[in-house]
């Protein structure tokens, strides 16, 4: 029987090395660990320097190794954000690498959710992505010459995510969010998540395109979105909805989503948001298998500017998308001090 | 080194949560992580229901009293891809559950991992079930 007890903020293990000095640039490098001990492949690691103008990514080895070569000497920031919600990101501003050697950094993530059986999205995307076997196949074009997105598709976040510019006073509403555990999301009362693809639900989403009309299907409530490819615009003093009003354009092979008419009961990436926000969307179906999706969300209530998510979904032919009606939360309308997670 | 990062998960790394996609609710809200339960029991009833499946299991506790527990999981959507059905569980099946422990004191329990009395586990991933 396989028993794990973990802490929830276990600490990362740090540890520096320095070994001879040969050149005028240094090389970090590690392991990114699970909190059991083990290492991780395919995690995205990022080491940033504004004053040298460094901004270095890239995923781990199978062996879960990263190796950034040839940084200038400085403080790094770097930060290691895996597919929500199994471990806390990772996020460290005082890495110091020397001019010259190398520096080792192993990173040992610390756990944040409770692994639940069907639930992680982690877990159950790459086991997903597993089975899907992709044509070899070249991207199926619509009549008008335009590319059809048309399939079901397997969500994952932005590896490398930006964090969003918030105002000080959504920034203090997310903090209590936050330290409450996001008890009061929308969808802990059975309300719809907030785009690209609401909800998280089983993590996919289906694509059906056609002449004029895209029609997105989601395993959340409210179940669709439907976005209108016929040149119209946004109509006149439109009716506040938890999805809004979206209408598409190409820009050569990229279909461009504009939303709007949100009401202000939903989220933004766990962030308050006004009957302001808009949402822009950008779809480029970069193989038969792929599809880039570039969302920008701008609400000047909330952020000081527009920031963006980047994501790349993995086609998943094997996969329907299923009936989901959301009858039995035991946990509707439960308070964060009901369970003793007092928000600080 | 290691307190200043701890109060940095505290508040800007959270924002990274906050991009990602959420469940149904936070399992971290209302169960704890760092807690683990492992128990037998017979299985009395399958909500096969969204957001999230429960089951419940009669367990015979030390002083011999029988105490329902409730332990939830994905939604059937998801455990349906997993290689579960809605008939994987049978009231009357003998099961040993791994979870993590409600907050609130109740006799619940975020799911893990079920296990079989033969010590088969039940459908952890497509590598676990084939």
């Amino acid at each position: 029987m396989p028993r794990r007890r973990t802490s929830a903020l276990a600490g990362p293990i740090l540890t520096f090395v320095l070994s001879g000095a040969v050149a005028d640039a240094a090389t970090l490098t590690g392991n990114v660990l699970h909190f059991d001990g083990s290492t991780i492949a395919d995690a995205p690691v990022r080491a940033r320097n504004a004053a040298a103008g460094i901004d270095v990514r890239m995923m781990t080895t199978a062996e879960g190794r990263y190796e950034f070569a040839d940084l200038p000497a400085g403080t790094y920031l770097v930060t290691v954000n895996m597919e929500c919600c199994l471990f806390y990101p990772y996020v460290n501003d005082s890495v110091e690498v020397p001019a010259s050697g190398t520096s080792a950094l192993d990173i040992q993530l610390a756990a944040f959710n409770v692994n639940v059986e069907g639930d992680d999205p982690a877990t159950v995307n790459a086991d997903l992505a597993r089975q899907q076997v992709i044509p070899d196949l070249p991207v199926r074009r619509m009549a008008d010459g335009k590319p059809d997105l048309s399939g079901v598709w397997l969500f994952s976040s932005d590896p490398y995510p930006e964090t969003p510019p918030a105002l000080e006073w959504a920034q203090e509403i997310f903090n209590e969010r936050a330290a409450a555990n996001f008890i009061d999301v929308p969808s802990a009362h059975c309300l719809p998540g907030d785009l690209p693809v609401p909800g998280g639900a089983a993590f996919i989403s289906g694509f059906v395109q056609r002449p004029g009309l895209l029609v997105i299907l989601f395993e959340d409530v409210g179940g669709f979105r439907q976005v209108f490819l016929d040149e119209r615009g946004h109509p006149e003093n439109l009716n506040p909805t938890w999805l809004g009003h979206s209408i598409g354009r190409w820009e050569g092979d990229t279909l461009v989503v504009d939303t709007v008419g949100f009401n202000d009961r939903g989220l933004t990436a766990n962030y308050p948001r006004t009957t302001e926000l808009r949402v822009v969307e950008r779809y480029a179906r970069t193989s038969f298998g792929e599809l880039e999706a570039i969302v920008t969300y701008e609400d000047p209530g909330v952020f000081s500017r527009p920031w963006s998510q980047r994501m790349v979904w993995k086609l998943a032919p094997q996969l329907d998308v299923m009936e989901y009606v959301c009858e039995n939360n035991q946990w509707m309308g439960i308070r964060a001090e009901d369970v003793g997670l007092a928000p600080q | 080194m290691h307190t200043r990062t701890v109060a940095l998960l505290a508040g800007l790394a959270l924002s990274g949560i906050g991009t990602s996609a959420s469940a149904h609710h936070a399992f971290s809200s209302v169960f704890d992580p760092a807690t683990s339960i492992d128990l037998i029991g017979t299985v009395t009833k399958v909500e096969w229901t969204n957001p999230h499946i429960w089951f419940y299991i009669d367990v015979v506790n030390e002083d011999g009293d029988v105490v329902n527990w409730g332990f939830e999981m994905g939604s059937p959507n998801t455990l349906v891809r997993r290689g579960w059905s809605h008939d994987s569980l049978a009231i009357g099946n003998v099961v040993v559950v791994a979870g993590a422990l409600a907050r609130d004191g109740t006799s619940r329990a975020a799911v893990r991992s079920v296990t079989l009395q033969s010590g088969e586990r039940l459908f952890g991933g497509q590598n676990e079930s084939q």
